[in-house]
């Protein structure tokens, strides 16, 4: 698992701009699929033929948030613009790396109190000697990302930016492991789902899936000092019952709880209060489409290191293997 | 000078009467022109090329009245983002009669050092018609009748003030280029109620359902008001080019192809640098498949209030980087 989840961890897929991901993501599942293609957004779409009962989307999104530059300075400060909406105190002193490998490190302005911080007064630190040497390097409209990391911590926790990532590494687990359903399935990567989810929407929109699986992590609230939440680490994946604004279909959590219990799958339910911009899409798609999600769960959602544990991923990918060769 | 024309003429979100009638004159017979039900209009150059969309909205900020007083004040509510900082003091237009009214504030001689701080109160927002009672302000006006700030054009030289530039440039740019031909099935579309949520192009682009779509805007530019580093574009510097902003993200195939044009061409170019704010393209781009777009914008300073400024040439380049953008899209397959 770590090696293919690594490949995609390390791939460069600022919002809007998903190439990267969706060539790792294309080679390595193309066998397992009757047709693979991207459309006008940059989804990928990823077709495995069953015998025609139906149709089932199941989506991820590909792309992790960006930070675009906007302002070079004098000294060779880079400013930058998020269309994500970060939390600017989550990011701070946090390592970012741009397509051209260029490397630098988020830093702010040494005034004012750092939990009041507004992101305009965060600016990033490439090392330049001055705006000249900065501008070779670095151009206005250039994106970069949070440096990838990946660490396991103790044997069986993974850690580091799995946002956009891990969600795809089980669908790509899934096409692999899927033998047969009645349905034909339609596995979307999507694109701009860390900012406005319009790959979310055109896809759905061309699919005109019965019914759609939305895969991804969803917080915990197992830590000190934590939101109360049910939902922990290690208790398996996640069964969506609604995020903020979006109730997921009774019967597709029905047959996601069935199955769990059918086959010994670990798993929980999650109530929550975010929001889910991919699946109000989704789900809102034409006449309407029966969605629902299996997250895997995820401490420090809001940060560039999340942490999950393997077993949850594993449970996840099984749970959804058998849910989508047993929906009927 | 259609500038002049557009921004002076009426049309907040939702009461687009008056300045679709006037973009209407302006594009008859240039190709099949319509209206659709949202109020959208949408000039067709029927073509056997790639099917392109241009859109720009043609409402603006204004005010909506929402009570009148016993005492004769109109109370009105904002209509669209206007910041409350700008209110005191401005000249109004209000009604189907065009009635002028001004929204005052207490005298300084009276403010506390609090109120001296604090901008115009938005609840009691209120227009002064000069009406002595609520039956003498009924003669003219009633609740539901729109109003916008009374601003007349200005040249200045280089650049010119107006209210509503935003985005009543982005039409001009329109009607300009329709004018043109190209090997392309192209639709020009002036959209509606942008300024409260990007509602009319969803439905035009639902329709029209382009391979590419072109949004040009009037958009935030900062150069006078904050540090560099939050300009967002610079009057002067050329059409503004969007990479990302709060409702979609650009196609880079699609900017690359237009930057490559502007170079080229020697048209001065910048991008957009920031990611505040959105437009149409967020709608245009989700709708049924997709489409790709992108965003070309013209700066304007002191934006959403009747003192924005353009400068001339930005707008004129506008203009060439967009006929340009679309003679390339004629001969590629």
């Amino acid at each position: 698992m770590i090696e293919g989840l690594k490949r995609l961890i390390d791939a460069f897929v600022p919002s809007g701009m998903e190439d990267d991901a969706a060539h790792v993501i294309m080679g390595s599942i193309k066998r397992y699929a009757d047709e693979i293609y991207r459309d006008s957004l940059g989804n990928v779409i990823a077709v495995k033929k069953g015998r025609g009962k139906g149709r089932v989307m199941i989506s991820a999104h590909m792309d992790q948030i960006g930070l675009m530059v906007k302002f070079i300075d004098e000294n060779g400060f880079l400013r930058f613009a998020d269309a994500a909406g970060l939390e600017p105190h989550s990011i701070l002193y946090h390592k970012v790396i741009f397509k051209n490998g260029t490397r630098g490190i988020i830093a702010r302005e040494e005034k004012g109190r750092a939990e009041k911080l507004d992101v305009r007064e965060l600016y990033i630190d490439i090392g330049a000697l001055n705006r000249e040497d900065a501008e070779k390097k670095v151009r206005i409209g250039d994106f970069c990302i949070l440096k990838p990391c990946f660490e396991m911590l103790g044997k069986d926790m993974v850690s580091g930016t799995l946002w956009g990532k891990l969600g795809c590494y089980i669908l790509m687990d899934a096409v692999a492991k899927i033998n047969e359903s009645v349905h034909d399935l339609y596995f979307v990567f999507t694109s701009q789902g860390s900012t406005n989810s319009s790959g979310a929407a055109t896809s759905s929109y061309a699919i005109q899936p019965d019914n759609a699986i939305i895969v991804g992590m969803t917080d915990t609230g197992d830590t000190p000092g934590s939101e109360r939440k049910v939902v922990k680490i290690r208790g398996g994946p996640a069964i969506k019952v609604m995020d903020s604004g979006v109730v997921y279909d009774p019967v597709l959590k029905d047959h996601f709880v069935s199955t769990a219990l059918k086959h010994g799958i670990k798993h929980q339910m999650d109530v929550s209060h975010e929001d889910n911009a991919e699946s109000l899409r989704i789900l809102t798609s034409k006449s309407g489409v029966k969605t629902g999600g299996i997250a895997v769960p995820a401490r420090y959602m809001n940060s560039p290191n999340q942490a999950v544990d393997i077993s949850d991923v594993n449970y996840t990918v099984d749970l959804l293997v058998k849910a989508i060769e047993e929906l009927k | 000078m259609m500038l002049k024309e557009y921004t002076e003429a009426f049309g907040v979100s939702g009461c687009e009467d008056e300045i679709r009638q006037m973009i209407k004159n302006n594009v008859e017979g240039m190709g099949n022109v319509s209206c659709d039900t949202i109020g959208n209009l949408i000039v067709h150059k029927a073509g056997k090329g790639k099917k392109v969309m241009l859109a720009a909205h043609m409402d603006e900020v204004g005010f909506i009245v929402t009570r009148i007083k016993e005492d004769g004040r109109v109370m009105i509510k904002p209509v669209g983002g206007i910041n409350p900082g700008i209110l005191a003091s401005k000249r109004i237009i209000l009604g189907k009669n065009r009635v002028p009214g001004v929204i005052g504030a207490k005298p300084a001689h009276l403010q506390d050092e609090e109120e001296r701080r604090r901008p115009v109160d938005i609840k009691g927002l209120f227009a002064d018609i000069g009406a002595s009672n609520r039956e003498e302000a009924e003669k003219y006006l009633c609740i539901g009748d729109y109003g916008v700030f009374d601003s007349s054009y200005v040249d200045m030289g280089r650049f010119v003030k107006s209210k509503a530039l935003d985005d009543r440039a982005g039409c001009a740019v329109i009607t300009k280029v329709l004018k043109e031909n190209y090997n392309l099935d192209l639709y020009g579309v002036f959209t509606v109620q942008e300024e409260v949520g990007l509602r009319g192009a969803g439905p035009a682009s639902f329709s029209i359902r382009p391979e590419y779509a072109i949004i040009i805007e009037g958009t935030i530019c900062s150069d006078t008001t904050a540090p560099e580093k939050d300009y967002v574009t610079t009057c002067g510097a050329g059409p503004a080019v969007s990479v990302i902003d709060g409702t979609s993200s650009g196609d880079t195939g699609f900017i690359n192809r237009i930057i490559d044009t502007a170079r080229l061409s020697h048209i001065p170019f910048q991008y957009k640098r920031g990611s505040e704010g959105g437009n149409d393209a967020g709608k245009i781009q989700s709708i049924r498949e997709g489409c790709i777009t992108a965003s070309i914008s013209i700066p304007v300073r002191y934006i959403h209030s009747p003192v924005s400024m353009l400068f001339k040439e930005d707008y004129i380049n506008t203009v060439k980087l967009v006929n340009l953008v679309l003679k390339s899209l004629e001969e590629d397959k």
